[in-house]
């Protein structure tokens, strides 16, 4: 089912990768967590996700849009779902171009529609 | 003929010259034609008259030589018959010729007398044996014509010039006659009488008559008149006209013209004009004498003959250069008399029109030009006044024009500094797109001077380009020019300054209009919104960077909250439950806020985006229903639902809709207490749908109603109701109704009456709208 799965969630707010965690892993998921760009690429390359969670408003550089578009741009992971999570306003067009999946703001998303769009995406 | 001599005419210069011309041609032309065909009828009648009258003469004259002729005949006839010549000669012929002296004697005593110049006496053989002369005898004349028709009968001949008798030859002649024997009638001799001419000649010129007593002679011709005997020889041996060079070598002269032609060989007699001997030009009659091959000449020297003639000619000529200088004279007098005061006027005219005005022209002929002297000395008073009096209004005009231009000029300068001073940038230019005002902004904005721009085409410094595709954007000019509108500028219009970099401008192009509301141009008026954009993407990114912000720490709320409510930190008490509930669902009120928010400022830019796709109303509105499911049974709603049957899908931005209905079915349930009715139709209309919710709550007041779709506007009687409204609602529904091309509007009688909210989309649909954002 769920078990075995691996999720990747890019997002610097510490709150919310803590329930991130505690939610996705007590649904069977692995998850592994980068708050910065460079980082979540290079989590990327070792874990090879399922799925990956990427929030726009990253420090270092990088922000979720550089992330998307590296990940794009690689022949290996270009497949790897991604879902955007964020609380920008509107750049889902923008998102859906660069190839995001889906594009959800958290403020109006409740954790369990989170959970289900999660599941939904792994398949 | 007489038209090309007129206009000829015409053309000279000066009167006088025309006059002269004039006069001269009608006095003396047919003067002189009168006087030419005159003379020449006077001529002809002269010719004939001379002709006429040298006839006459000749004829007498040849009438004098017959008788001349007749009596030299007659008188050697006579002495033919003398019985005493007679008898001598008889015994002469018979004896010897020394008895011939008695009959000399005889001879000579007896009858030469005058013009004889001597007798002679040939015997039968042709001696002579008796002459007056005595070396006369012995001659032989036998062969001689005279002797041998004399034999016969009497005979006149001349004397041939080899043969002389008497010492006389040539011209004088001789007659002869038988001498015949009274009695037997025998031949005895021929007797002959050797003439003179001199008597002839007499008679011919007319002396003969004068020394008889005659008092004229002459006819009353003068000295070229020439009678002369031409003989068969054509030799002139008798001529009249003592001194003259016919005189002089006319003595053997041959006479070759003619009327002796005519004579000797048509026996024609001539009277008229030819050429004599001389050559001269001679009027002549001639009278042929066949009996002696004699021809009678009568020649007049034409010009004596037609003196009068010449006379009348030079009369003629002297009268005609009499009246041509009469007329001369008359015409320069005359001309003077007309030509001088018409002048004095001429060169007047040329002083007053040089500009001397106050000259005057003085004319005293007492005629017509005296009082066109006067007449145009009254002009020239006149040109006088009006001069002055133009001049008043020039000067008056001046200054006029001195003020008016100083008024411009300050009202120009007012408008050019006005200009100048415009924050925009403002360019006008003409029908054809030519440049024609340029100002400081503009030049500010675009980087070109005013004289680099100035009459030429606007696209050289207005290069508009749209920021999304890099392509010209100047259609916004021309259309104006075209359809006489006013134009904006599409969204994202960037500048190209003349060193290439791009700015970024807005605003509109205006048609300029003529008095008679002809389109003779354009106004561009632009604006550098770089500032604005910055401000605008500023604010943008404020509000999302807001919102961002203030949701983020609301999120993580909300998650957790959630999370605990679920029982993933374990089992809660009843309180703790509610206690987080109410969190729970502040913190979604503020959520919503936000959203709220975020939605006015997009509604505030104008950067919300509308997508239309085709979307089913009728679903999309039963799911906003369902939505409110829980509010509407807590409050123990009636709520109805009316659908029109045949409803499909029409072009809307879900999105939007899905906004729209939020709110009127949210205000609907909010505002109406425990146990209201709600009902909400969809119908479709003719062009268009609408959508009716109809509440039985606390209605709108009055006083109130003109607010209700204002920004953070609540109702007095809704704020009691619901204390935590944003007053943002129904202005974002009624900015995405306006943006839909669909109508708002809603009916409530009063307060506690109830209200009922109308949408209508129309079927056309929702057009597309470009915008950054969508609303929340």
């Amino acid at each position: 089912m769920n078990t075995g799965k691996k999720i990747l969630i890019i997002d610097d707010d510490a709150s919310l990768q803590h329930i991130y965690q505690t939610k996705l892993t007590s649904e069977g998921f692995t998850v592994f967590q980068a708050f910065e760009g460079k980082e979540g690429l290079m989590l990327v390359a070792t874990r090879e996700p399922d799925l990956i969670i990427l929030d726009i408003m990253l420090p270092g550089g990088m922000n979720g849009f550089d992330v998307l578009e590296e990940l794009k741009r690689s022949a290996i992971w270009k497949n790897i779902p991604v879902l955007i999570l964020t609380n920008l306003e509107s750049e889902g067009k923008v998102a859906k171009t660069i190839g995001a999946h889906r594009y959800l703001i958290k403020a109006d998303t409740s954790l369990r529609e989170v959970i289900r769009e999660v599941k939904e995406l792994v398949k | 003929m007489f038209y090309n001599v007129f206009t000829i005419l015409m053309r000279l210069k000066s009167i006088k010259s025309k006059l002269l011309t004039v006069l001269l041609l009608t006095g003396l032309l047919p003067l002189s034609i009168f006087g030419i065909l005159n003379i020449r009828s006077v001529q002809t009648d002269l010719h004939k008259e001379i002709a006429n009258k040298l006839l006459l003469l000749a004829e007498a004259k040849e009438g004098q030589i017959f008788a001349y002729l007749d009596s030299i005949e007659t008188r050697t006839i006579d002495f033919a018959s003398d019985s005493f010549i007679q008898e001598r000669t008889k015994e002469i012929l018979k004896t010897a010729p020394e008895t011939a002296d008695s009959l000399n004697n005889y001879l000579l005593t007896k009858k030469s007398l005058g013009e004889l110049a001597g007798i002679l006496i040939m015997n039968p053989e042709g001696k002579i044996v008796a002459a007056t002369l005595a070396e006369e005898i012995g001659k032989d004349e036998s062969k001689d014509i005279y002797f041998i028709e004399g034999k016969e009968r009497v005979f006149v001949a001349e004397l041939i010039g080899k043969d002389p008798h008497f010492g006389l030859s040539g011209d004088n002649f001789i007659v002869t006659a038988p001498i015949t024997d009274k009695s037997s009638g025998e031949l005895l001799g021929v007797i002959g009488n050797v003439f003179r001419v001199d008597k002839l000649r007499e008679i011919l010129a007319g002396e003969f008559q004068l020394k008889k007593g005659a008092l004229s002679s002459r006819g009353g011709i003068t000295t070229t008149l020439d009678i002369y005997l031409v003989n068969k020889r054509k030799m002139m041996f008798l001529w009249t006209l003592a001194k003259s060079r016919f005189h002089e070598h006319s003595k053997g002269m041959t006479v070759d013209t003619l009327p002796v032609a005519e004579c000797l060989e048509k026996s024609r007699e001539k009277v008229g004009r030819y050429k004599n001997y001389d050559g001269k030009e001679v009027v002549g009659a001639s009278m042929c004498i066949p009996k002696l091959g004699w021809i009678l000449l009568i020649e007049l020297a034409t010009q004596e003959a037609f003196a009068p003639i010449a006379a009348m000619q030079v009369r003629a000529g002297l009268i005609i250069f009499l009246f041509a200088s009469l007329i001369i004279f008359t015409v320069l007098f005359l001309a003077e008399k007309i030509v001088a005061p018409i002048k004095a006027l001429s060169d007047a005219t040329e002083i007053v029109a040089k500009g001397n005005l106050d000259y005057r022209v003085k004319i005293e002929t007492g005629d017509e030009i005296e009082s066109l002297g006067n007449t145009f000395n009254q002009m020239a008073a006149d040109l006088q006044k009006s001069v002055e009096r133009l001049k008043n209004y020039s000067n008056e005009l001046e200054k006029k024009v001195r003020e008016r231009t100083e008024e411009l000029d300050f009202a120009k300068k007012k408008d050019e500094a006005i200009l100048a001073s415009i924050g925009d940038g403002v360019a006008a230019c003409d029908k054809k797109g030519h440049i024609i005002l340029f100002n400081k902004t503009a030049s500010e904005i675009t980087g070109f001077s005013f004289s680099e721009v100035i009459g030429k085409q606007y696209e050289e410094s207005l290069k508009f380009v749209s920021e999304k595709t890099g392509l010209p954007g100047n259609d916004f000019i021309d259309e104006a020019i075209r359809t006489g509108r006013r134009t904006r500028m599409a969204n994202h219009t960037l500048l190209v300054r003349k060193d290439g970099t791009k700015v970024p401008v807005a605003d509109s192009a205006s048609p300029v209009r003529d008095e008679k509301e002809k389109i003779t141009g354009c106004v561009v008026i632009f604006r550098d919104v770089t500032r604005e954009r910055e401000i605008d993407r500023a604010k943008t990114e404020f509000v999302s960077l807001a919102s961002h912000q203030l949701r983020t720490p609301l999120s993580t709320i909300n998650w957790y909250v959630e999370s605990l409510l679920s029982g993933d930190m374990g089992k809660m008490s009843e309180k703790q439950r509610k206690y987080l509930e109410e969190s729970y669902r502040a913190s979604k009120r503020m959520i919503g806020l936000i959203n709220a928010l975020l939605n006015v400022s997009r509604i505030e830019l104008g950067t919300f985006v509308v997508e239309p796709k085709p979307t089913d109303i009728a679903a999309l509105l039963k799911d906003v229903i369902a939505e409110f499911k829980p509010q509407i049974e807590e409050k123990s709603l009636l709520f109805e639902e009316s659908y029109a049957k045949d409803l499909f899908m029409i072009q809307a931005d879900p999105k939007l809709l899905r906004i729209i209905f939020q709110n009127l079915v949210g205000n609907a349930i909010n505002y109406t207490p425990e146990n209201g009715r709600i009902k909400l139709t969809l119908d479709r209309r003719k062009s268009d749908i609408l959508i009716k919710v109809a509440d039985s709550g606390i209605g709108i007041p009055k006083n109130q109603q003109d607010k209700i779709f204002t920004k953070l506007f609540r109702a007095d009687n809704a704020q009691e109701v619901v204390t935590d409204g944003t007053g943002l609602g129904l202005y974002m529904v009624k900015a995405i109704v306006d943006h839909s091309q669909g109508k708002i509007w809603f009916e409530s009688p009063n307060e506690r009456k109830g209200t009922t909210f109308y949408v209508s989309i129309p079927l056309k649909g929702m057009r597309v709208k470009g915008g950054t954002k969508e609303l929340a």
